[in-house]
């Protein structure tokens, strides 16, 4: 942590001066780099199945995630469930080995180390598991579940000068663990089921702490622990975190703990990382619309919290076996950007692509329409009740003429060709390529932001304006190869000029 | 407004005949509710003397960790607690003017003025609220759905008992009709025969539409492994509607959700509760949800209502030592607090050998007084506003150090037992 900072360092250092840790420890090189980590499991693979001729699916639980921790500081990974963000933390330890990527820990690349290496690796980074009730072994007293690590890596390599034995010293050093943590050294003989949920997260704290890594993947660490007791374990962490230097992952999904305790975010969503920041950033001007929504569906425990609406984002998290194309997050995102073609209201939009969505990847059926109605093939009726459901009432123009048409097509069954329709008038830019992250240190995977003129508080109405005079042209209609490089070109510029913004922000 | 002097409340209860005063927008009345369990580890007082009443057209919190014995509180209410669990004590008024018309004469005692005393009816008749007074939301829905039965079907079946039901209130047999050994040989040779009527089903579709599930008609024939975990909390909701109760109540209903999907849920229960104005009992451990949904709030530890009041009340002008921990443990989304104030040590044991005559938070709580070492009654926690109320001589007096417990106090005691 004493090498000369480079330039580059330098920036990051001043950049995250918010955030007392990093800056504490002159976090200039990267304790641990993720580059492209993706982690697939396969369905229909077994041999069986390839006798039968069946396609393996892969479901896609990390997809390309790009991390990187600084010395002493606490990254937050946070995500709704099934985002990915557990099967990170676990691949990057290689608990569980990837299907592509590069984890470079302290320099060495964590995929390539041989056995030897890999012990040596383990030693130095430890994890805290999230269920304190199934990752202690019920047949261990909890010194022998401390002190197992210590065991297994032959601490002490030699035998203590005092005259202990070298079991005597695991236990004397388990001993230590426990009292550090928080429970008595008299309990040192006893069985995880004498334990409550929070003492045995201490007992899961005190075991990874037990070789003195550097690094902890805390692993939804307060997710299973009443609020009270959390507020304990919490205030822990930091206490452990100042008094050891130590580097923590934090994977959460509870937004206030993150806050509380990380110093950066990585807000993940369908094996992805969306957005990227200092805390501060992140939740004062959150830049992806997941962000911003996650945020406002919190419950805030105060007064003002009563009666509080939120704007729900609508639906589920898509099947990982089948991620949307483009921006995964498109299907709900609120502000997903209209074509050059078109210029109608949000919520309308929204609600077109709603209907598509649901005829592209839900099934939808014009059939379970007709149930609901009660006259028999009243195809105004049903069209009516399409429009009610969608919010597709007060259309005008062209637009209206083909969400009718599509209407009509889709009363007379052949969801398809309603499906096609909608489609070729309605294709979004989002669902064309996938967004990158860009903006630098505060960095957001989402088109709305590949372009400096795309500003966030940019009026929705106009966003799909906006895309018109820049790439939308070429989107909208076929993505011609011109059209794509013009807009990797655009994305590149982009970067530059929003990494010079959060620079002169660093300064502010 | 006028509950009398908590104090004297409780007592009145207990010796109970007729419902304690209280608003005449109640539409329940829970007073000195205990509910014990008798396991061969001893007596687990899981519910101790709780007291709270439920308006009509409000939401009510109860908030509390777990083990505090929110959940049994709840269970309590509509008598679902089983064995070894029992209720012990306690009433329940329930406001139903044609239900206290009807026992005024045979079970005087049971009723007062428009309020029945559920706990002293007929069982018969207590079951037979269920569902039209009231229903419940249970918290786990992957576990609370039968997994070999279509969701639409679980929901007709609801539809169809509450049909009956009316047309014939309080008779076991009409709810039990059509489900007896008969049928039971019937389905065996005939096996595709449904369960429900297809009116029924038709209002089952209905029901889910309400709650917000798409392609209704199409998802009540899917089995409840396809439903995602939100739309699974929106069907368990449509079932508990079936009957159209006047209190709904909801056990963490959005605890197994995501915040996002938790979001839509919160947005359901309201709109549904401003549309029929039903009352809803929300019992959940997160604030964050009680501070959005709730008008009152009850907060439980260790079986007890230690703090009860309007949501200001209790998260503005706390008195129990225990809801401001609660409240201090929390980290606040917009503003990153240096350092949480967490409560010490953790939950008690709720056995009854180890819970002394004497506030049970005691052990824990950085005010301990000997004063506390007695049992704590209900106080009214300030003049002239008497829906706060706060189990805490903190509502009596000041906190002195001269009468502070020593620290090591609980430690000493427990110590002594334990050589005994």
């Amino acid at each position: 942590m004493s090498e000369p900072a480079s330039a580059d360092g330098d920036d990051r250092a001043r950049d995250a001066s918010a955030d007392a840790a990093t800056a504490e420890s002159g976090g200039d090189e990267p304790l641990l780099e993720v580059r492209g980590l993706r982690k697939y499991y396969y369905e229909n693979d077994s041999l069986f199945d390839r006798l039968l001729g069946r396609e393996p699916t892969s479901v896609k639980a990390v997809d390309g995630v790009d991390l990187e921790v600084y010395p002493g500081e606490t990254l937050g990974v946070v995500g709704e469930s099934g985002c990915g963000k557990s099967t990170t933390g676990e691949t990057l330890l290689r608990l569980r080995e990837a299907t592509d990527g590069t984890v470079r820990f302290d320099g060495e690349d964590v995929m390539e180390l041989s056995d030897d290496e890999l012990t040596r690796f383990r030693k130095r980074a430890g994890i805290v598991f999230q269920d304190p009730f199934s990752s202690l072994d019920p047949r261990m007293t909890v010194g022998d579940i401390v002190s197992e690590g210590l065991k297994i890596h032959n601490l002490p390599e030699e035998s203590p000068a005092d005259g202990r034995s070298k079991r005597e010293w695991r236990r004397d050093r388990a001993r230590e663990l426990l009292e550090r943590v928080g429970l008595s050294a008299d309990q040192i003989d006893r069985y995880p089921h004498e334990f409550s949920g929070g003492q045995r997260q201490r007992v899961g704290i005190a075991r990874a702490l037990a070789l003195d890594p550097e690094f902890i993947v805390l692993d939804e660490p307060v997710s299973a622990l009443d609020v009270s007791v959390q507020a304990q374990i919490l205030n822990l962490l930091e206490d452990l975190q100042g008094e050891f230097g130590l580097t923590y992952l934090f994977i959460a999904h509870d937004l206030s703990v993150v806050r509380h305790i990380c110093d950066r975010v990585a807000v993940m969503y369908l094996g992805e990382v969306v957005e990227t920041g200092p805390t501060d950033d992140i939740f004062e001007s959150p830049k992806h619309p997941y962000t911003e929504a996650l945020l406002e569906s919190v419950p805030r425990a105060s007064v003002e919290e009563q009666g509080r609406r939120v704007d729900a984002l609508s639906g589920d998290v898509p099947s990982p076996r089948n991620p949307p194309s483009g921006c995964h997050f498109r299907t709900r995102c609120p502000k997903v950007i209209q074509p050059a073609t078109v210029d109608i209201p949000q919520e309308q939009y929204r609600g077109v692509m709603n209907l598509r969505d649901r005829l592209e990847r839900q099934g939808f059926t014009a059939e379970s329409v007709w149930e609901t109605l009660e006259s028999e093939r009243d195809t105004v009726a049903f069209k009516e009740a399409l429009r009610e459901e969608f919010d597709l009432a007060g259309l005008s123009g062209a637009t209206m003429d083909t969400v009718e048409d599509a209407l009509e097509i889709l009363a007379n069954g052949r969801e398809e060709e309603a499906a096609d329709r909608l489609r070729d008038a309605f294709a979004s830019p989002c669902e064309e390529e996938e967004p990158v992250l860009t903006g630098g240190e505060h960095a957001a995977a989402c088109h709305l932001f590949a372009d400096e003129e795309y500003d966030r508080d940019l009026d929705p109405d106009e966003v799909g304006n906006a895309m018109g005079g820049v790439a939308g042209v070429e989107m909208a209609g076929e993505p011609s190869p011109d059209g794509d490089t013009a807009a990797a070109g655009d994305s590149a510029d982009a970067t530059d000029s929003a990494e010079s913004d959060d620079a002169d922000g660093g300064a502010r | 407004m006028s509950e009398p002097a908590p104090a004297t409340a409780r007592a009145g209860a207990a010796d109970g005949h007729g419902a304690p005063e209280g608003n005449p927008d109640d539409v329940l009345r829970v007073r000195n509710l205990s509910t014990r369990f008798f396991t061969e580890e001893g007596q687990i007082n899981a519910v101790e003397s709780v007291d709270f009443t439920v308006r009509d057209g409000e939401v009510f919190g109860i908030v509390g960790e777990s083990g505090s014995g929110k959940s049994v509180a709840a269970l309590s209410l509509i008598d679902l607690v089983d064995s070894p669990g029992r209720i012990t004590s306690g009433e329940v008024w329930y406001r139903d003017a044609d239900l206290a018309d009807e026992f005024r004469d045979d079970l005087p005692e049971a009723v007062d003025g428009d309020f029945v005393d559920t706990r002293r009816l007929p069982e018969g008749v207590r079951r037979a609220l269920r569902g039209p007074a009231f229903s419940m939301v249970f918290q786990d829905p992957m576990s609370s759905l039968n997994p070999s039965i279509t969701v639409g079907e679980q929901i007709a079946e609801a539809v169809e008992v509450q049909r009956r039901a009316r047309a014939n209130p309080r008779s076991t047999r009409s709810r039990t009709q059509e489900y007896g050994m008969g049928r039971l040989i019937v389905d065996t040779l005939l096996p595709n025969r449904g369960y429900t009527s297809e009116s029924s089903m038709n209002r089952a579709i209905e029901l889910l539409e309400q709650v917000g599930i798409p392609d209704p008609a199409e998802r009540a024939h899917e089995y409840p492994h396809q439903f995602s975990g939100g739309m699974l909390q929106r069907a368990m909701i449509a079932q508990a509607l079936a009957g159209e109760p006047d209190v709904l109540i909801a056990d963490e209903p959005t605890t197994a959700l995501d915040v996002t999907i938790q979001a839509q849920i919160l947005n359901l229960l309201r709109d549904l509760q401003e549309e029929q104005d039903t009352s809803v009992v929300m019992i959940t451990h997160d604030l964050g949800v009680i501070a959005r949904m709730c008008n009152r709030v009850g907060v439980m530890y260790a079986g007890q209502v230690v703090e009860r009041g309007t949501l200001a009340d209790v998260f503005e002008s706390p008195v129990h030592p225990y809801t401001e921990g609660l409240i201090g443990s929390i980290p606040d989304l917009d503003d990153p607090d240096p350092r949480l104030q967490p409560i010490g040590g953790n939950v008690p044991s709720l056995l009854d050998e180890e819970m002394g005559g004497r506030c049970f938070f005691a052990d824990r709580c950085p005010k301990a007084m000997s004063d506390c070492l007695q049992d704590i009654p209900e106080y009214a926690a300030d003049e002239g506003c008497d829906d706060h109320a706060v189990r805490c001589v903190l509502a009596e007096r000041e906190y002195s150090e001269a009468d502070a417990l020593p620290a090591d106090y609980f430690d000493r005691n427990k110590e002594v037992r334990g050589d005994e």
